[in-house]
Order: structure tokens, then C-alpha cells, then sequence
């Protein structure tokens, strides 16, 4: 009767992982036992059967799975977005193909990246197993209902306008946007519910403010994420949180041989006459980055050189992207000054920037023919995807040599999502940052530069352990 | 919502008595489950994989630390201890309690008085 009794409660422990299992298991399987010998029990009752389904499959999703169902959402993004440039640069279109692309793009992208966000936040106790396994169901049936909206949305539109009536899916467009909006809504709820017993609110005042907010926002959010870019862009977010819940955790464990390291590569901040450069820098960028901006808008009507709109456009966003180069060096000197990562992880991104910048001025040179353009706004945007892959790389970087590798797939990855996704759209409109960016540091940068290292992710220990020491030498 | 050990959220009934279970003494999984069915009076009775989460979370938010293995009868036990900051917690909380306590008796000492004046006792 032992054995088999023995037998029952360790069939319970296959609900969990293995590292858990390898962890755990036998303990919590010697506490169970004692209580069912105490109680004379010869098997596990149904409340305890239940509590170790919801703790066994919550335990799954923990920092590890995460970073897998990111790095998955991601390459479905690559994918996806590679497919839609193919056909847009081609010329090539296939309906299967496009009902793929769109499929994967707002239906995949969005399930994995919500239920990677989930799982990070059970990591971080932000949920409970309960919560947690509940939101990824409801989310993967929201997700898929609002496909199914999207698509028939589609071919309502495309019968409207072959001009013959709808017919199948499409006739249930209705029943499906509202079944959408309730699921997300109880998605949001359940979500924002949480969050909001976090900040301790009065219990009234935040059930009234979850109903009202998740009924408002499930429809924003759905439509939202209908589109690629904004479904990779919530991809991206939770490989970045994935890869700092997974950080965060390796960095509890590893903090005592952490810490002289970390202490050795904050940096003092930088001195006066470097500070007293960066806003001379930031000043410069600005000025010249509004006359840029004035120009693109203005210069038709006033300057010799534009004999047109479009000349006049192309010659400001010119002034604007050389504007942007002692922005780059101002930006660099503050960020070194700030950040305790080598400085070829500073320099590398901004070169990688300044690299894009001089593509995008080759390209607006051959403006407005986008033939002519197109070469050279594909190197812009492959710039831009090297110089947030190496940005991301090292600051996602964990303490041990398999994590080292995960988080360059993750940067590698963001950065290829952004050639492919993002790129072509975002890359013409940075320029226009510049004079913004660039009064900021005019304002600001003398004091960043100055300020104290920034400890964001860091424990307590590690930020007390490594500050006290410059912190005389900064003032 | 779990108690993070910020003194921002309130201290869910299992985390006050498994930190009550813990104060002042080691134990192990079933001595803390006994524990806090004792101490509260039967009010709180957790399973064993509901107490092993809970011990997770208070683990990994710093307010109690694995003390040492040992094996009994072929039965595999973990012993667990309160930390100094799972020590400031229940002390916060127990503090809190008092205080809301303080308040109700003293409420409670006057308020017949206004109910049988308003007639709603009556």
C-alpha cells in the first residue's frame, strides 16, 4: 500500500519541469507524504491534485521559457517581414502567401510575444500560477478571434468591392469583433487587476477603474496589434524583458563575484572641459538641426538653391543628417561618461548610427525616385539594424555563457526585425529627431554626463557596493 | 496580490503565517504547514505544493532562506529560515495589525451609542 501510495503522489511531480522536478521534487514529495500519513490518506485529494496541476504547469513558465517564446516570436517577425519585403520590392503577390504573412505577422508575433510578457511577469511575481496560465489561454483565444475579425473584415471588402455579396467567414464579422473585444477585455482586466493590487489602490476604486480601462482599451489594443510593425515592436519588448528578468535572476545568484567587476567598470563620470564640449557639441547639432528642419519646410520659397518643395525637402533632411553627426559625438561622451560598458559598446552603435545617416543621405541625393533611392535606404536601415543589435547584445548580456549566446540571438534578431519590418518605414523620418535630441543634450548633457552611474538592474548591494566609491570624485 | 516585501502590498494570510511558522525557529515543509494550521487556529490550511510556491516567492523576494537538507525515514526535508528583511516585514505587518486593531476597539467602545441614537440597532 506504501509503494503504491508513494506511487500516486509522485505521479503529481510530472506536472512540473524537470529542473524544477530536479530542484524540489523530492522535497515536496517527502512533504506530502507526511501530511497524507498524518492524515491516513493513501493518495492525494482532489484540492491537492488541482493545487499541483496550477503550481506544476505555472512553474513551467518561468525567465527561461520566456526568453524561448521571445526568441520564437521573433523569428516568426524575421519571417514574416523578409516574406513582406520580398513581395514589396518584387512586386510578387500570391494570396496564400499574404494570408501566411499576415497570419504569422498579427496573429503569431502578438500570441508569443503576449505570453513571453506573461511568463516574465510570473517570474517577477507580478502574477500569480493562476493568473498567469489563465491569461494564456484567454489571450491565445482573444489573439486568434481577432485574426479571424481581421480576415473577415478582408474578404467583406474585397466581395463589396468585386461588387457580389459576402459570404462565409465574412458574414460573421460581427459576432467575432465581439467576442474579441470580451476576451481581451477579460485579458486587460485580469492584467491590469493586478498591477493595480500591486499600487495597493482602494479595492473599489480599482475594480472600477480595471472594468473601465480594459473595456476602452481591448479595441485600441486589438487594432493595434493588426498591424506587423506594432506586433514585432511588442515582440521586441518582451525579448527585452525576457532578457532582463532572465539578467536579473543570474545576477541575484551571482552578485558576491559580481561586484568587484561592476565597481572596476563604473566610470567616474566625465570632466568639466568634456562636459563643457558635449553641450558645445549639443548646441551646435541643435541649431543647425532646426535650420535643417526649417529649411526642409520653408527653403522653396526663400533659398536660391531650392527651385522647389521636394528640393527643399531633400536639401534640409541633407543639413538635418549632418546636424546629427556632433549630436552622435555629444551623445557618445555621455553615455561613456554614464554607462559602465567598454566603450567600443558605446562608440560601435553610434558609428553604426552615424553609417546609416551617410546612406540616408546618399539615398535622398537620388530623392524623389525611389528607384534610385531604394538601394541605399535598404544599407540605412541594415545600418540601423547593426547598430541595435550591437546595442542590445552586451547590455542583454547574462552572467554565464549560454545566456551570452541567447541574448545575441535576441539583438541579432531586433536588429533583423527592424530591416525588415520597421526599417524602410522609420529610417527617413529619424533625421527629424535630431535638433530634439540634440536641445536636450544642449540642456542636459553637461549634468548626465556628470551625474552618477545609472544602476538600473543592478541589487541593492551591488548599486551601494559600486557608488559609494566616485561618488566624491563626481562632485 | 503576493506580499513583495516592499511594505507597498498587503501581506496575503499564508505569507503572515508561514513568516509567523518561521520566526524565531527553523523548520521544515511539514512542520511549517502544522505550524500555521496551529497558529491560526485551523484558519489557514495550506497543501503542500500551495506552501512550496508560497516558499518560492517569499525566497525569491528575500524574506526567507533555504537552512540545510536532511533525510528521515528515506524522506527527503528542506529546512527554511526567516531572513532580517523577512523579520522587518512581519514586524511592519504585525505593527499594522496592531494599529487597525487599536482603532476598531476604540471605535467599537462608542459606536452602539450612535447606532441606538440613528435607531438602526432598534
Amino acid at each position: 500500500m506504501t509503494a503504491q501510495r508513494d506511487d500516486r503522489f509522485r505521479r503529481l511531480l510530472r506536472w512540473y519541469p524537470r529542473p524544477w522536478r530536479d530542484a524540489h521534487g523530492s522535497v515536496l514529495l517527502g512533504t506530502m507524504l507526511e501530511q497524507a500519513e498524518h492524515e491516513q490518506r493513501e493518495g492525494p485529494t482532489g484540492s491537492e491534485t488541482w493545487a499541483a496541476v496550477l503550481h506544476g504547469l505555472g512553474a513551467r513558465l518561468d525567465a527561461v521559457f520566456a526568453v524561448r517564446v521571445a526568441i520564437t516570436a521573433l523569428c516568426c517577425a524575421v519571417v514574416a517581414g523578409s516574406g513582406w519585403l520580398w513581395a514589396a520590392t518584387t512586386g510578387s503577390y500570391s494570396p496564400w502567401g499574404s494570408l501566411l504573412t499576415t497570419t504569422v505577422s498579427t496573429g503569431v508575433v502578438p500570441l508569443l510575444g503576449a505570453v513571453s510578457v506573461v511568463a516574465s511577469l510570473r517570474h517577477r511575481g507580478f502574477f500569480s500560477d493562476a493568473r498567469a496560465l489563465a491569461l494564456c489561454v484567454i489571450a491565445s483565444v482573444a489573439f486568434a478571434l481577432n485574426l479571424l475579425t481581421q480576415l473577415a473584415w478582408s474578404l467583406g471588402f474585397d466581395a463589396a468591392d468585386a461588387g457580389v455579396a459576402s459570404a462565409g467567414l465574412s458574414n460573421f464579422w460581427a459576432p467575432l469583433v465581439l467576442a474579441a473585444w470580451i476576451t481581451g477585455t477579460m485579458a486587460l482586466a485580469l492584467t491590469l487587476e493586478a498591477l493595480f493590487a500591486r499600487a495597493r489602490l482602494n479595492r473599489a476604486g480599482s475594480a472600477v477603474l480595471t472594468g473601465v480601462a480594459s473595456v476602452v482599451a481591448a479595441p485600441v489594443v486589438g487594432v493595434m496589434l493588426l498591424s506587423a510593425p506594432t506586433s514585432a515592436i511588442l515582440a521586441l519588448g518582451a525579448a527585452f524583458l525576457a532578457g532582463t528578468t532572465a539578467r536579473t535572476t543570474r545576477r541575484e545568484a551571482a552578485t558576491p563575484a559580481l561586484r568587484p567587476v561592476l565597481r572596476r567598470t563604473f566610470p567616474a563620470g566625465q570632466s568639466v572641459t568634456t562636459r563643457r564640449l558635449i553641450r558645445l557639441m549639443g548646441t551646435l547639432s541643435a541649431l543647425a538641426g532646426w535650420f535643417g528642419v526649417a529649411y526642409a519646410v520653408t527653403g522653396s520659397q526663400w533659398s536660391p538653391a531650392a527651385t522647389d518643395g521636394t528640393v527643399g525637402m531633400r536639401q534640409g533632411i541633407l543639413i538635418l543628417l549632418i546636424a546629427g553627426l556632433p549630436l552622435l559625438g555629444a551623445l557618445g561622451l555621455v553615455l561613456a561618461g554614464r554607462s559602465g560598458y567598454r566603450r567600443a559598446h558605446v562608440w560601435g552603435p553610434l558609428g553604426a548610427v552615424a553609417l546609416s545617416f551617410g546612406a540616408t543621405a546618399v539615398a535622398y541625393a537620388g530623392a524623389p525616385d525611389w528607384e534610385a533611392m531604394a538601394p541605399a535606404m535598404l544599407a540605412a536601415s541594415a545600418f540601423s539594424a547593426l547598430a541595435i543589435t550591437w546595442w542590445m547584445a552586451p547590455r542583454l548580456r547574462l552572467a554565464r555563457g549560454l545566456a551570452r549566446g541567447l541574448a545575441l540571438t535576441i539583438s541579432v534578431l531586433s536588429g533583423l526585425i527592424y530591416a525588415s519590418v520597421c526599417g524602410m518605414l522609420v529610417t527617413p523620418t529619424v533625421p527629424f529627431a535630431v535638433p530634439v535630441v540634440a536641445t536636450a543634450i544642449a540642456i542636459w548633457g553637461g549634468r548626465w554626463a556628470a551625474g552618477l552611474p545609472s544602476s538600473r538592474g543592478l541589487s541593492p548591494v551591488v548599486v551601494r557596493a559600486t557608488t559609494t566609491i566616485p561618488e566624491n570624485e563626481n562632485r | 496580490m503576493d506580499y513583495n516585501g516592499s511594505m507597498t502590498v498587503p501581506m496575503s494570510q499564508p505569507t503572515f503565517w508561514i513568516l509567523i511558522a518561521l520566526a524565531g525557529q527553523r523548520r521544515h515543509g511539514y512542520e511549517i504547514l502544522q505550524e500555521t494550521a496551529a497558529a491560526s487556529e485551523g484558519a489557514v490550511s495550506l497543501k503542500a505544493t500551495t506552501l512550496y510556491a508560497a516558499l518560492e516567492r517569499l525566497e525569491r523576494d528575500g524574506l526567507i532562506q533555504p537552512d540545510g537538507e536532511e533525510i528521515v525515514n528515506g524522506r527527503a526535508r528542506r529546512y527554511f529560515r526567516i531572513t532580517g528583511r523577512g523579520e522587518a516585514g512581519l514586524a511592519d505587518e504585525v505593527a499594522m495589525l496592531e494599529q487597525q486593531a487599536r482603532v476598531g476597539r476604540a471605535r467599537l467602545g462608542r459606536e452602539p451609542l450612535t447606532s441606538l441614537r440613528t435607531g438602526f440597532a432598534v
